[in-house]
């Protein structure tokens, strides 16, 4: 009754074109699994599954196997091999290949083929959906998926045992029929084709078709829809490769499709419909994404807008409690530095940006604590930069106190050229460059290998270490040969050396220092520098005239001790050491310095009558008011400093009002002509004489010093050109009286001065000559000169 | 400040002809271009502080005024007297001494910072010497692009040098420029 498939004798098989070619009988003669049989099956079936894998997505190789069998057929040798230590023996040829041979080989070959689908699955998985896949899981994905025998038993489990075997054999079988006997018709194995083909076009979908990204999804779903899937083989695919479920379910749902052989019609149909219907649902959906995407932008943008608009108009001052709270909790920098930068945005365009009911004050109150706890100044030092600057100023300022100046030397050109020394210190490893066109002689240095303050060359005195601002107050100084120099305070002696190195060696330099630790590395720069024309002394500058004298040199140079508030960057205490009373100390030694200084300088010397003003400080109580200082208390005169680059000092300043001519000092900041803050002023020695009064500054006028003042010599001249009449005793009275500060030397020009005094008071009404001092009149003073040769000084004090 | 009497004359003098030989005469005589005066003038020694200062006669007329206590420095200092009334040379007179002198001896690059740091000069950093060189003899050490480094006493003559081992030493160190950076303070 029941036939089966294994007493048949009767080739019944419904598809014609396989019961006329494949026998039903198995001829148990023909040797099957023979040595050359395993060799090709396992030759073709990695090469095949190699092949395949390499240009599987283009097409499937299965016409590859073939080729090499039939070659090996008629070369391989036919000698008996005989495995030694056993009966086997086995022969390379052992006959004509068979065709269970060629089943064989073909079926283990088209194992190899099979394992494309997985790779779609991870590729697609890659490319689509831009995921990483990790190699293990990978590999269980294709083993599992793999359309391999081994495979179907772990992915099926018993379902699948013997059938899932049989139906993929059947396919695999079917298709090398299909190759081996071409003559017959395509219907069985184009059906098993076209399935293939199928599944291939729908794994290969996503690859052509990459820009439709909703694609492969959505196609997968209808797949996984219309087509019976295999739970167990999801399942397990699914635990492994948890992202793309429809991927595995698609895969799964091909490898089932191979299990039931019926299902495979219905799922091809499935399929077919599925991909119409799919298309237009993928579009569908594609734009329903796209919409999606645009207006999330769209609403991103407003939001942003939204944010900057709180921003700009939302910035308020912190209340009394926030900053109780503050104070409360340590420092919150970058809450600091947010609050800075809104601010001084803020007093940038106050009118429009400014809190209701917030006045200036109450910003630039809050902006200096900001300031004062977040860079560390104290409370006098900020306030006195606030009033100096307008506030984006003032934050580049600050800013550029935090950081260090480049360093800086000066090539000394006593013993070398820049050029020269530059060459040696490359060729030690040491980065320079020149420093700037305003200088022939300096160079700054970027990094070095050595260091730079220890080569052989700074110890042979080549150069010397000194921060740019200090070239310019000598090059102001602008010092002649055989000249005679004062440098009130000289030490460590850079400028010092400048100075000699200008000189060349010739006329002859006092250094003068205070501080006694400071002397020897003034004495020991100038001796390695090789300066010869110095004297060194211990003096405090305040009494350094009665010592060196009065109206004895040409040029003093006075470097003055300051706050020191330029060179923060170098010292950072001056942040918080320094107060009211400190720059009020200090300014009371400075005036007193720059009078020693002027009164030592003759103003009637041939090349000179200069005096150069340095501080390293930007303070204007230090700067300006000292010159004004000495404009009004001495007979001396601003002139260019020579140096054209750097900003005009201050002209007025909150309460001060200086004289106009303020404008030829010079100030230089950090943040603008990066050198350390530093200020210079320029002044000339118009006379010898030393108003009392304030008014007298237009009144001695250079035509009249040379003939006021002059050598002994002159003296000598005059007194003899006028009757000598020598009224000694009273003239010197009245003008010990005045002079407190005069010397020997001094005293005795003095004599001769009163004696024309006398002279002259016997000629002219007192009244008279004073008018004609304050007179500027060229003619006038041309007559009095000639008439009257004596300081109109004295003529003041006969008056009163 | 004062000039130097007999015997402080003779010390120092000695000293400096050990180095210059003839050329002494090059030492006190040489024109001074220091000082305002238009006429160069000449240099002289004088004794401050046990200092023995070499300044030009210019310079020294403007220093007077200048009180004993506060004077600190004058022209070059080329050495001073130990309290045994020895002279030393020190390094500042390397200029002076540099220019006259009449044994010379150059070093490699190699050896350089060796003699900087007051190490002797070996055998093996020597590049050029001069001939004739007897020891005890002044001798100006300088480095092979003719920077004059230091100077000392010559412990073997030149021929003796030549079979010399690498290791022998040639000049013993007196002063070199590296002090100015070691021993500021006691300079």
């Amino acid at each position: 009754m029941y036939k089966s498939l294994y007493d048949v004798e009767i080739n019944d098989n419904p598809i014609e074109e396989v019961r006329l070619t494949v026998p039903i009988t198995d001829d148990p003669t023909l040797p099957a699994l023979t040595f050359r049989t395993w060799v090709l099956e396992l030759a073709s079936c990695c090469l095949l599954a190699f092949l395949n894998k390499f240009f599987g997505p283009y097409k499937s190789a299965l016409c590859w196997f073939d080729f090499g069998s039939d070659h090996c057929a008629a070369t391989l040798p036919t000698r008996v091999f005989h495995v030694p230590l056993t009966n086997w023996k086995f022969s390379l040829n052992p006959g004509p290949f068979n065709l269970k041979e060629h089943v064989l080989i073909t079926i283990f070959a088209g194992c190899g083929d099979g394992g494309v689908y997985a790779v779609h699955v991870i590729t697609i998985v890659k490319v689509f959906y831009k995921r990483s896949l990790h190699p293990v899981a990978a590999m269980l994905l294709a083993q599992t998926t793999q359309d391999s025998v081994t495979s179907q038993q772990i992915g099926s489990g018993m379902n699948g045992l013997g059938i899932g075997s049989f139906g993929l054999d059947w396919a695999t079988v079917a298709s090398s029929w299909e190759v081996l006997c071409p003559h017959h018709c395509l219907m069985a194995p184009a059906a098993l084709s076209k399935k293939k083909g199928v599944k291939s076009q729908k794994s290969q979908k996503p690859l052509p078709k990459k820009k439709q990204k909703k694609n492969e999804p959505v196609a997968t779903k209808r797949l996984k829809e219309d087509v019976f899937s295999d739970d167990s083989d999801s399942d397990i695919a699914m635990e492994e490769v948890k992202a793309p479920k429809e991927f595995e379910e698609a895969e799964e749902d091909s490898a089932s499709d191979a299990e039931d052989k019926v299902s495979d019609s219905g799922s091809e149909s499935g399929s077919d419909s599925g991909s119409d219907s799919d298309e237009s649902d993928i579009e569908k959906k594609s734009r329903a994404i796209d919409e999606e995407r645009a207006r999330e932008e769209e609403e991103a943008i407003e939001e942003m807008q939204l944010n900057i608009k709180e921003e700009s108009d939302e910035f308020i001052l912190p209340t009394e409690e926030e900053l109780e709270a503050e104070k409360q909790q340590p420092p919150d920098l970058q809450n600091l530095q947010r609050r800075i930068k809104e601010i001084i945005r803020v007093l940038s365009n106050f009118k429009d940006l400014c809190q209701k009911g917030a006045t200036r004050k109450d910003y630039i109150k809050q902006l200096k604590l900001d300031l004062g706890s977040y860079y560390g100044y104290n409370e006098f030092l900020i306030g006195v930069l606030v009033e100096m600057f307008p506030p984006v100023e003032l934050l580049e300022l600050i800013e550029a106190f935090e950081k260090h100046r480049p360093i800086c030397l000066r090539t000394n050109t006593l013993k070398t050229r820049r050029r020269d020394l530059a060459d040696v210190l490359i060729n030690r490893g040491v980065n320079l460059d020149p420093l700037s066109k305003w200088s022939k002689v300096g160079l700054v240095v970027y990094d070095s290998q050595v260091p730079i303050g220890a080569t052989p060359e700074y110890m042979a005195g080549f150069y010397m270490l000194q921060s740019a601002s200090s070239f310019l107050p000598v090059m102001a100084l602008a010092p002649q040969e055989k000249e005679r120099i004062i440098d009130m305070a000289a030490a460590p002696g850079g400028k010092t050396t400048y100075i000699a190195a200008l000189m060349k060696n010739t006329g002859l330099i006092y250094a003068n220092e205070m501080k006694e630790s400071r002397l020897k590395s003034l004495t020991a720069n100038l001796h390695r520098m090789g300066v010869t024309n110095t004297i060194v002394c211990n003096y405090d500058g305040k009494e350094l005239p009665k010592f060196l004298g009065l109206n004895t040199v040409d040029r003093v140079l006075l470097d003055a001790p300051c706050s020191g508030t330029g060179v923060i960057s170098k010292d950072e205490s001056v942040k918080t050491s320094k107060s009211l009373d400190d720059i009020q100390k200090i300014s009371h030694l400075q005036k007193q310095l720059i009078l020693a200084a002027i009164d030592m300088v003759d103003a009637n010397s041939k090349s000179g009558g200069y005096i150069v003003y340095s501080t390293c400080s930007i303070m204007v109580p230090e700067n300006e008011a000292i010159i004004d200082y000495a404009l009004k208390k001495r007979d001396v005169k601003l002139v260019p400093c020579g140096l054209d680059f750097g900003r005009p000092g201050f002209v007025r300043f909150r309460e001060y009002r200086f004289h106009p001519s303020l404008e030829k000092t010079r100030r230089f900041y950090p943040h603008v002509h990066n050198m350390d803050g530093f200020f210079v002023a320029k002044l000339k020695k118009m006379s010898n004489s030393k108003p009392t009064s304030t008014v007298t500054e237009p009144v001695e006028t250079v035509e009249q010093a040379p003939t006021l003042d002059g050598s002994n010599s002159e003296k000598k001249t005059e007194e003899k050109s006028q009757q000598p009449s020598m009224q000694n005793g009273t003239a010197e009275a009245k003008d010990s009286k005045k002079r407190k500060k005069s010397s020997l030397t001094e005293k005795s020009k003095d004599k001769k001065k009163t004696s024309l005094t006398e002279k002259s008071k016997d000629k002219k009404k007192t009244k008279e000559s004073i008018t004609e001092n304050k007179d500027v009149n060229a003619p006038l003073t041309v007559r009095e000169r000639k008439k009257r040769k004596f300081p109109p000084r004295e003529e003041i004090a006969k008056a009163r | 400040m004062r000039p130097l009497d007999e015997a402080e004359t003779t010390a120092v003098f000695e000293k400096l002809f050990k180095f210059t030989g003839n050329n002494l005469k090059n030492v006190v005589e040489n024109p001074s271009h220091e000082g305002p005066d238009p006429n160069p003038g000449r240099y002289c020694f004088r004794l401050h502080k046990n200092k023995i200062y070499y300044v030009s006669e210019s310079l020294v007329k403007r220093a007077t005024n200048v009180a004993r206590d506060n004077l600190v420095s004058l022209g070059i200092c080329i050495g001073k007297f130990t309290h045994t009334s020895k002279f030393h040379l020190t390094i500042q007179a390397l200029s002076l001494v540099a220019a006259n002198a009449r044994h010379k001896v150059w070093l490699k690059p190699t050896s350089e910072m060796s003699f900087l740091y007051g190490n002797h000069v070996l055998k093996g950093g020597l590049g050029r010497i001069t001939d004739s060189i007897v020891p005890g003899d002044g001798v100006v050490v300088f480095s092979m692009s003719d920077v004059p480094l230091g100077f000392g006493v010559a412990a073997k003559s030149t021929q003796d040098c030549r079979k010399l081992d690498p290791n022998g030493i040639v000049v013993l160190h007196q002063a070199d420029i590296g002090e100015y950076l070691r021993m500021e303070d006691e300079l």
